[in-house]
C-alpha cells in the first residue's frame, strides 16, 4: 500500500511534467500547425535560469521563478519573431522549420552547457523544512506535491485562458482559420508568438518543479522531451487535453513498471508503446486529425 | 537541328573529357600516396578521407529521403546503428553469431547484408507513417533512434554494453581460402580508402540512377506537390516507403564502413546528435543533388577536425551552422556556388536546380 501510494505519486510528478511540455507543443501545433523541437530544451534553460536567478544570485524564490517565467516568455516570444516567422514568410516547406526548431534546441541545449558548465547542479529544496508529508502510511516529499499542484493549477489557468479571455478566444480563432481571424481583426501574428512565449513559460515552470527532485544539467531537456512526445502522441498529437491525458498515462506507465518489473526495461515499453500507438491508432485517445491528402 | 545536336554532342564529350580528367588525377593521387610522395608523413590523411567517404555515404542516402523525396528523418543513427553493429555481430570472432556456435560471416558479406536488413527495417518504420501527417515520420523516427540506442546500451550480454566491442575484424576480400585484397585500416598503408571511395562510387550511380528513373520522378513530384502527384497517378505510400528503404540502405552501408575502419565500436556514435549531423552535413551541402551531400560532408569533416581542441563547442557550431543554412542559404553551398556561376553568365542557372 505504502509502495503503490508512492508510486503513484511518482508517476503523477512525472506525468505532470511531460504534461506541461506536452501541452507546449500541442498548443504550437493547434495555433502554427508546424511541430516544434524546443521544449525539452527550453525547460533546462527555464530551470538553469531560476537556478541562476534563485541559487547564485539568492534572489527570493518567487521573484526568481517571475523573473525566469518573463524570461523565457521572451526567449519563446523572440524563437517565432526571428526564425519561425521569417521561414513562413518566405513560404518554406513544413521540413524546414522544423528542422530550424532541431537546430533552436541544439543551440539553447550547448549554449547552456557552455554557460553553466556539463556538472550537474544541486538545486536545493524550495522549504526551509523539506521533512515530508504523511499521508495515510506513505510518506511524500513537499516537492512532489508542489509539482502536481501547481501543474495542475497551471492546466487549468490554461483552460481558463483559452476559453474564457478574449486573447484566447482569439488564439483559438487564428489556430482554427488564420485568414478568416485576420478579417475579423485578430492579429494573427501576435497571437502566434503570444502562443509560442506560453509554451516556453510552461515549459520553463516544468523546469522549475523538476528541478528540486532531478538535478539541473544541460542535458535534463533531452530525455523529458522525448518521453512528453510519446505522451502528446498518445493522447492525439495536437489535442490540448489529449496532452495532458497521454503525458499522466505515459509518466503513470513508467514509474509502475519501473517499480514493479524492470526499470532497466522501463524505457523500451515507454517507446515501444508510442510505436505500437503510432502504428495501430495514429489518432491517438482523443482523435487528433492525423491523416494527410 | 544540326547545331543543337552538334552542342550536344560537344558538351558531351566535355564533360567525359572532364570526368575522365577527374579521374585520372585520383588515380594520379593515389598511385602518389601509395608510393609516399605525397602525403607521405602524414597518414592522418587517410583516415581522414575514410570518414568523409563514409559520411558521404550516409548523406547521400539521406538525401534520396530528403533532397528527392521531400521526407525528412531525424533518426538515420539508428540505421547507421544497425549497419554497424549487425555486421559486426554477424563478422566477429567472439561476440554475436560466434557466440550461438555459427561460423561468423566475412566482413565483406556482412557489410551489405546488414545495410539491405536495415532497408526492411526502414520500409518496415515508414510504411505505417507514410499516410499520416508528414510530421508523424519525424516523430517515428525518433523513437526509432531512442529504442535503437537502448537496445545497444542495454543488452550487455549481446553488446557488450557501453565498453563497446573491440577487435572488429578487418575487410578482407577472400577467394576459396585466399586473400586477393587486404583493405586493412593499419597495414598496407590504409588502404581502406580505396575500398571506401569504390563503395561510394558505386552508391552514388546507383542513385543516379534511382533519381533519373520513374521512382525517383514520383518522388520529385511527392517533394513538389503530394495532392498534384497523387492526381498524376504516382502511389504516394509506396514511392515514400521506397525512398526511406533506400535511404536506409544507404546509412547502413555506411555503419557497418564505420565499424570495421574503426576496429571498435560503442552506442556513444548513434545517439540523436549523429542524426543531426548528418542533417547538417546534408542541408549545408545542399539536398536534392549529387555532389551536395558530398561537399557538406567535406566541409563538416574538416571543420570537425580542425576545431578538435573545441570539442565542446561543436555541437553549437553545428546548430549555428543549420540555423544560419535554414534561414540565409536553403540550398546550401551547391546553391551558393550555382547564383555566383550565375551572377557571371554561366549556364548553370538556377533552373537546374534540382533533378
Amino acid at each position: 500500500m505504502q509502495m503503490l501510494i508512492n508510486v503513484l505519486i511518482g508517476g503523477l510528478v512525472l506525468g505532470c511534467t511531460y504534461g506541461m511540455l506536452a501541452l507546449g507543443y500541442s498548443l504550437i501545433y493547434q495555433a502554427s500547425g508546424y511541430m516544434n523541437f524546443t521544449q525539452g530544451n527550453l525547460l533546462m534553460f527555464g530551470a538553469f535560469i531560476a537556478y541562476q536567478l534563485y541559487v547564485v544570485w539568492s534572489i527570493p524564490f518567487i521573484i526568481a521563478l517571475a523573473g525566469s517565467l518573463i524570461v523565457m516568455f521572451f526567449v519563446g516570444w523572440m524563437m517565432e519573431r526571428f526564425v519561425i516567422r521569417r521561414l513562413v514568410r518566405k513560404k518554406a516547406q513544413n521540413v524546414y522549420v522544423v528542422l530550424a526548431t532541431i537546430a533552436l534546441s541544439t543551440i539553447v541545449e550547448n549554449a547552456a552547457m557552455l554557460i553553466w558548465g556539463s556538472n550537474m547542479k544541486y538545486f536545493p529544496s524550495l522549504y526551509s523544512n523539506p521533512s515530508p508529508i504523511k499521508i495515510g502510511p506513505a510518506t511524500v516529499s513537499k516537492e512532489q506535491l508542489t509539482c502536481i499542484v501547481v501543474a495542475l493549477l497551471a492546466m487549468l489557468l490554461l483552460h481558463f485562458f483559452l476559453n474564457k479571455t478574449k486573447f484566447g478566444t482569439s488564439m483559438r480563432a487564428a489556430a482554427q482559420n488564420k485568414m478568416a481571424a485576420s478579417c475579423m481583426g485578430i492579429n494573427v501574428n501576435t497571437t502566434i508568438g503570444t502562443t509560442y512565449g506560453i509554451a516556453a513559460v510552461l515549459a520553463c515552470l516544468g523546469g522549475v518543479l523538476v528541478a528540486p527532485t532531478m538535478y539541473v544539467s544541460y542535458q535534463l531537456g533531452n530525455n523529458l522531451a522525448a518521453k512528453s512526445f510519446a505522451g502528446a502522441v498518445i493522447g492525439g498529437y495536437g489535442h490540448i487535453y489529449g496532452a495532458i491525458i497521454g503525458s499522466l498515462f505515459i509518466g503513470l506507465l513508467e514509474t509502475f513498471v519501473g517499480a514493479y518489473v524492470s526499470s532497466a526495461y522501463k524505457e523500451f515499453i515507454v517507446y515501444g508503446v508510442m510505436v505500437l500507438f503510432m502504428v495501430l491508432r495514429p489518432r491517438g485517445i482523443c482523435n487528433a486529425n492525423v491523416y494527410s491528402v | 537541328m544540326k547545331t543543337l545536336s552538334d552542342k550536344k554532342f560537344s558538351g558531351k564529350w566535355l564533360r567525359r573529357a572532364l570526368a575522365a580528367g577527374i579521374f585520372a588525377l585520383v588515380v594520379l593521387v593515389v598511385v602518389m600516396m601509395e608510393n609516399n610522395i605525397l602525403f607521405a608523413r602524414n597518414r592522418y590523411i587517410y583516415v581522414l578521407l575514410c570518414y568523409i567517404g563514409i559520411y558521404s555515404i550516409a548523406t547521400s542516402g539521406l538525401d534520396v529521403l530528403f533532397g528527392y523525396a521531400g521526407q525528412i528523418s531525424f533518426g538515420h543513427a539508428g540505421f547507421f546503428c544497425i549497419g554497424a553493429y549487425g555486421s559486426v555481430l554477424l563478422s566477429h570472432s567472439e561476440w554475436g553469431v560466434a557466440k550461438l556456435g555459427i561460423t561468423p560471416l566475412p566482413p565483406i558479406l556482412s557489410i551489405p547484408l546488414m545495410g539491405l536488413v536495415a532497408a526492411l527495417i526502414g520500409a518496415l518504420l515508414s510504411k505505417p507513417a507514410s499516410k499520416l501527417v508528414f510530421h508523424f515520420l519525424s516523430l517515428l523516427t525518433i523513437a526509432f533512434n531512442q529504442i535503437m540506442y537502448l537496445v545497444v546500451a542495454n543488452f550487455p550480454g549481446l553488446t557488450n554494453g557501453f565498453i563497446g566491442i573491440t577487435r572488429v575484424p578487418p575487410v578482407k576480400l577472400q577467394l576459396f581460402g585466399a586473400t586477393l585484397l587486404d583493405f586493412t585500416a593499419v597495414k598496407s598503408k590504409y588502404s581502406y580508402v580505396f575500398l571506401v571511395m569504390a563503395v561510394l562510387a558505386a552508391l552514388l550511380i546507383l542513385k543516379q540512377n534511382i533519381v533519373r528513373s520513374k521512382l525517383g520522378r514520383s518522388m520529385i513530384a511527392i517533394r513538389e506537390n503530394q495532392t498534384a502527384a497523387n492526381g498524376c497517378g504516382v502511389n504516394i505510400m509506396r514511392a515514400k516507403t521506397v525512398s526511406f528503404a533506400i535511404s536506409a540502405f544507404y546509412v547502413g552501408i555506411a555503419g557497418g564502413l564505420l565499424a570495421h575502419m574503426v576496429g571498435f565500436i560503442s552506442p556513444d556514435t548513434f545517439v540523436q546528435n549523429t542524426s543531426v549531423i548528418f542533417i547538417t552535413m546534408l542541408l549545408f551541402g545542399g539536398s536534392g543533388n549529387m555532389t551536395g551531400p558530398i561537399l557538406g560532408a567535406l566541409v563538416i569533416t574538416f571543420v570537425q577536425e580542425s576545431f578538435q581542441s573545441l570539442q565542446d563547442y561543436r555541437m553549437l557550431i553545428y546548430g549555428t551552422f543549420l540555423l544560419a543554412v535554414i534561414l540565409y542559404q536553403p540550398a546550401g553551398l551547391v546553391g551558393l556556388g550555382r547564383s555566383i556561376s550565375g551572377m557571371f553568365g554561366g549556364k548553370g542557372g538556377a533552373n537546374r536546380g534540382a533533378a
